[in-house]
């Protein structure tokens, strides 16, 4: 027997379609934007930047949600566009250094724990790191991935991995032995 | 220190310093705004356009997996005609933006400042005595702000009646209210919004109390001024004639507003690389968007309010180096204009001739003009070049109605 469904309830079963679809992806966004949050504001060590960052990723995420067959993947399909992401708005931001004229001051200020008048050395060395290699700091120390899983996320070898964090290390042995501050600063607050 | 102690001392910072990081709240509507603006970009990149312009013209609910169709819960938004549904001819690609080779069209259609002459659009010339940026008429002259700062009233002839403080004016489009920021005719010296009918009547006046920072940016009605205060937290609202102030929540700096819509546009906040803006309607609420855009800063509404104009949401202060015309309803880029690689064109004014056409100041090195656009993506010289610095002489002003 033929079923002939009519236009009227098509529209119907895509608008709800469409709606378990959305209700997923806020489940997704509201357990995991904290997180992804923290994990920007690592990658851009600035809020601001980093609330647009996680913005942007998400809507990339939105629009593949229907192309990403293995939900357990998502997380790290979100942190690879958020790597890629930073990376690139870096290369288009050279372009324009100057200071937007409407600056406007906005969000309050991050409470900053270790700003107790002078910044944190080490973070400021995290800073110091080129993008990609502060990626792979990011992913291998914060969120405690393995080597493989950074390089699947980066899209680059373990290899590569593993010697872009070998050289993170060892620039901050040599930030160590000149700030000696450094190794104080998690000494301290052991 | 071993390898161990610095990957726990690396590891150990990192949970550290994140771990206070909060965040505004990011909800669907944001996402969902977001992946509207990649979606476009996508498009163009692959030069599709013509698909994306269908796209918003296509009722919610009717393309299957399209993640951007509107739920039941989103605000409905039903104002005026989309563009893409009319029958304007667009161009079918970014039009040079170039000061050679143009054709001298004919003088603006809307009152500018050459120099220190007044232009009508019928061409009636009034010398001016002083450097004015706009100029309205009011009481049996005009009213005008100074380039140095301040108001002015003028006498019909463009001789200066008298000066007072304030911030600029705006004026309804109708001719009817000016609106002004002053603290010179306070009885206590407080700074005032004033609403002053244009025929000048003294008694008529409505005035409110505001912060000195506070300057008029344009009506949303014939009873209500939109204002923007440019202190260190910046803050916009709407007064009524009536007294009865509401605040703008949900944009940081207001920079157009549209009467015959009901709509505003305004940076919504600065980023790394730029800068985010959108569309309100105020009436509907004053924290939630129509749509947003980190592609464009907005400049000014057509008349009807069915276009808005982008410049670079990066904006420095030479000027902007492309412009484009916005479908007001759906943010969607209709006409854009974009100089090559080497291009030196800067604009550093814009305003609507009518519904169809709008005018920008440009300059190239020490050339400067005003140009004409219509959506069809021509462009044409409004006035002869003049020579003047790019950076120091101003040497066109426009001041469109009413």
């Amino acid at each position: 027997m033929q079923v002939v469904v009519g236009t009227g309830a098509v529209r119907s079963m895509e608008r709800s379609a469409a709606s378990t679809r959305d209700a997923e992806f806020e489940a997704y966004m509201a357990a995991r934007q904290p997180s992804l949050l923290r994990t920007a504001y690592l990658l851009t060590g600035d809020r601001h930047a980093a609330e647009d960052l996680v913005q942007t990723a998400l809507a990339k995420l939105y629009l593949s949600w229907d192309k990403v067959q293995r939900r357990e993947l998502l997380d790290g399909y979100v942190r690879r566009i958020m790597v890629n992401e930073n990376n690139s708005l870096w290369r288009r931001a050279w372009k324009r250094r100057e200071v937007t004229t409407d600056e406007v001051p906005d969000h309050a200020q991050v409470l900053d724990r270790h700003d107790h008048g002078e910044r944190s050395a080490l973070w400021e060395f995290v800073q110091t790191l080129p993008r990609k290699q502060r990626a792979v700091i990011v992913l291998r120390y914060y969120e405690d991935l393995t080597e493989a899983e950074v390089a699947e996320i980066l899209g680059i070898s373990v290899g590569t991995v593993k010697s872009q964090a070998s050289r993170a290390l060892a620039s901050m042995r040599e930030r160590v032995n000149t700030q000696p501050m450094l190794s104080r600063d998690g000494e301290e607050e052991r | 220190m071993s390898h161990f102690d610095e990957q726990d001392l690396l590891s150990r910072e990192l949970h550290e310093r994140s771990q206070d990081v909060g965040g505004h709240p990011i909800d669907l509507a944001h996402v969902r705004t977001r992946a509207r603006g990649i979606q476009r970009r996508r498009r163009i990149v692959t030069g599709t356009v013509a698909a994306a312009v269908l796209a918003v013209t296509v009722p919610a609910g009717v393309l299957a997996g399209d993640n951007l169709n509107r739920s039941q819960n989103d605000p409905v938004v039903q104002p005026s005609q989309s563009v893409t549904e009319s029958a304007t001819p667009l161009p079918d690609g970014p039009v040079r933006l170039t000061l050679d080779g143009l054709e001298r069209g004919n003088d603006p259609k809307v009152r500018y400042i050459a120099g220190r002459e007044l232009v009508e659009p019928d061409g009636a010339v009034t010398e001016l005595d002083d450097d004015y940026t706009a100029v309205t008429p009011y009481a049996d002259g005009w009213l005008a702000s100074r380039l140095s700062g301040g108001l002015a009233f003028l006498d019909q002839d463009g001789q200066t009646q008298r000066t007072q403080a304030g911030s600029g004016f705006a004026a309804d489009p109708s001719g009817t209210w000016v609106a002004y920021v002053t603290d010179a005719e306070s009885q206590d010296g407080g700074t005032e919004l004033v609403f002053a009918p244009t025929i000048g009547a003294e008694s008529a006046k409505a005035r409110f109390p505001v912060t000195a920072d506070v300057h008029p940016v344009g009506f949303l009605s014939p009873e209500e001024v939109v204002w923007q205060g440019e202190g260190v937290t910046p803050e916009a609202g709407i007064t009524p004639v009536d007294g009865a102030q509401r605040r703008l929540q949900g944009l940081r700096k207001v920079t157009a507003v549209n009467a015959a819509t009901g709509r505003v546009a305004g940076m919504i906040r600065s980023t790394p690389d730029g800068s985010c803006s959108g569309v309100m309607e105020p009436d509907a609420s004053t924290r939630s968007l129509l749509w947003e855009t980190c592609d464009y800063y907005l400049e000014e509404f057509s008349p009807d309010g069915r276009f808005l104009l982008g410049s670079d949401p990066y904006q420095s202060g030479s000027g902007f180096r492309s412009l484009t015309v916005l479908d007001a309803q759906t943010a969607e880029p209709l006409v854009e204009l974009r100089q090559p690689r080497d291009g030196q064109v800067s604009l550093t004014q814009v305003a609507w001739e009518d519904d169809r056409t709008a005018l920008a100041v440009a300059n190239e090195g020490t050339s400067w003009t005003v140009l004409r656009i219509d959506l069809g993506g021509g462009l044409e010289q409004a006035t002869d070049i003049v020579e003047g610095d790019p950076y120091t002489d101003f040497p066109f002003w426009l001041t469109p109605a009413p």
